[in-house]
This record gives structure tokens, C-alpha cells and sequence, in this order.
């Protein structure tokens, strides 16, 4: 267990696991309950743990849970706005006078 | 950002709102919700913690799923949505202070508190050494470190 960083991150889906079916040493579990007792969203995530029948079950489900938010949220969306046509006009706009006026210049040469 | 933010912290926004939900389908549904929302909730609100302020908005809308489910008695108003807690001031423990007010604690308060502070022991360890259950544990640690904050505030 990375209890060394516990007071800068909050507990893992294992973590919570680990101390609920009691698979940690004392310490590993003392350290697990220093941050319980100064966060109070692990701390209320550990209580609704342990009120689930099934810890494994529960365990499953949270990763494919995981698994399912992972395909959902990191796909990478482009956001067409209209900021971004516009922009886009203004620069065909620019190249196609730069180009008629090449034309321009060349054939009064 | 939104995909990094659901793989630290869905599985905790699952099992808090599980202590409402009290269903699988139902938290799943909670999860989803609340971080498809959660661009647009970051985009609006100025936050300034963000993980007491997700453990608000979870508790917040399992509340409210309760309450559409109407298991809980009428709610005329939403008075009982809950709201993020103020962290309060902050202070640098002296020890001479400390050991001072560990004296004004209770009983129980004191053990508990030096077993699991000072000794460094876990709540399993100091249920069998006292005899008080694990409740009793957390809440003579949860109350001895108000009230030693409460001391300790109130000497400055």
C-alpha cells in the first residue's frame, strides 16, 4: 500500500478493499484512518463500503464502473464552435485574396 | 480532465452515495450524472476544494433521488440539501498546550485520542485493548479532537 502520499491524494478502490476485509498490518491500517478521521469524503465512502453485502461484488463493479467512464470521458471531443468557422472563413477569405492578387501582379507584369 | 477526475474519484462518489442509494443500479446512475455535469458544474461555480465539494454535490443529488423515490418523509422544501463545509481556522499545535489540554478531555476521550495520535495505533487495536466498540473508538477520537482543537483555539 502507498501510504506515504495518503495526505495528498485520497484512498484507492483497493485501498478501501484492503482495509475493509481487514488485509492490511496495523500500520498500514492506522495510517488508512489518520486520513478517515481528516477526509471526510473517503470517510463516508468507507461507511457506504461497508454497508454493501458483497465486497468483491462491489470491488467488480466499481472497476467496471471505471472501465465504462474511461470510454465515456476521455474520448476527445472537437467542439466545432461557431468561433472556430468563423475563424476559419477569415483565413480562406485572407488566402484567396493573396492569391488573386499574385494573379493580379503577374499578368500586369 | 474530466476522464482523469473520474478515475480517482468515481469509486467514491459510488460508495458515498451508496450510504443513500442503497442500490447498485441507482449509484451507478449517481456516478454518471454527476461527472457528465461536472464540466459544466467546474465551467460555473468557483471552486475552491474540490473534493468536499464533490462529496456536497453526491450527497446532494442522492439526497434528492431519495426524495424523488419518496421512500424518505415529504420534503416540502430543499432545506435539506447540505452545504460545503467552512474548514476553520487554522493552528500550529504546541505541545506543552497540547499536553495541557489533553488533561481537560474526558476519560475516554484522552485514551482514545493517545492510542490512536500519539501511540499510533489502529482502531482495531485500541477496541481490544479498551473494550469500547469500534463506534465508541471514532467517536471518542472524532469528539476528543474538536474539543482539544476547541482548547487549544481558546488559549490564544
Amino acid at each position: 500500500m502507498e501510504n506515504n502520499s495518503l495526505k495528498n491524494r485520497h484512498l484507492t478502490r483497493e485501498e478501501i478493499f484492503d482495509y475493509h476485509n481487514q488485509k492490511l498490518s496495523p500500520s498500514e491500517m492506522h495510517s488508512i484512518e489518520m486520513h478517515l478521521q481528516e477526509c471526510s469524503l473517503c470517510d463516508e465512502a468507507m461507511n457506504g463500503f461497508s454497508k454493501m453485502d458483497d465486497s468483491m461484488k462491489t470491488f467488480n463493479v466499481m472497476r467496471d464502473l471505471r472501465k465504462k467512464g474511461r470510454l465515456k470521458f476521455s474520448k476527445r471531443k472537437y467542439n466545432f464552435s461557431l468561433l472556430d468557422f468563423n475563424t476559419l472563413l477569415i483565413l480562406l477569405f485572407i488566402i484567396g485574396m493573396l492569391i488573386f492578387l499574385t494573379v493580379v501582379i503577374f499578368r500586369l507584369k | 480532465m474530466i476522464g482523469v477526475l473520474f478515475d480517482r474519484y468515481s469509486h467514491l462518489v459510488y460508495a458515498v452515495s451508496y450510504n443513500y442509494l442503497k442500490d447498485e443500479e441507482d449509484c451507478k446512475d449517481a456516478v454518471l450524472h454527476i461527472f457528465e455535469n461536472l464540466g459544466k458544474d467546474l465551467n460555473r461555480y468557483e471552486i475552491k476544494n474540490f473534493s468536499s465539494w464533490l462529496h456536497v454535490v453526491t450527497k446532494n443529488y442522492s439526497l434528492r433521488q431519495l426524495s424523488k423515490r419518496k421512500e424518505t418523509l415529504p420534503i416540502t422544501n430543499q432545506s435539506y440539501l447540505v452545504e460545503e463545509e467552512e474548514s476553520g481556522p487554522e493552528f500550529n499545535i504546541h505541545l506543552p498546550n497540547l499536553s495541557k489540554a489533553m488533561e481537560q478531555l474526558n476519560e475516554e476521550q484522552k485514551i482514545c485520542i493517545d492510542l490512536f495520535y500519539i501511540k499510533e495505533q489502529s482502531y482495531k487495536e485500541i477496541t481490544e485493548q479498551t473494550g469500547f466498540d469500534l463506534n465508541q473508538v471514532k467517536s471518542y477520537i472524532q469528539n476528543g479532537k474538536r474539543n482539544l482543537k476547541l482548547i487549544l483555539l481558546n488559549k490564544k
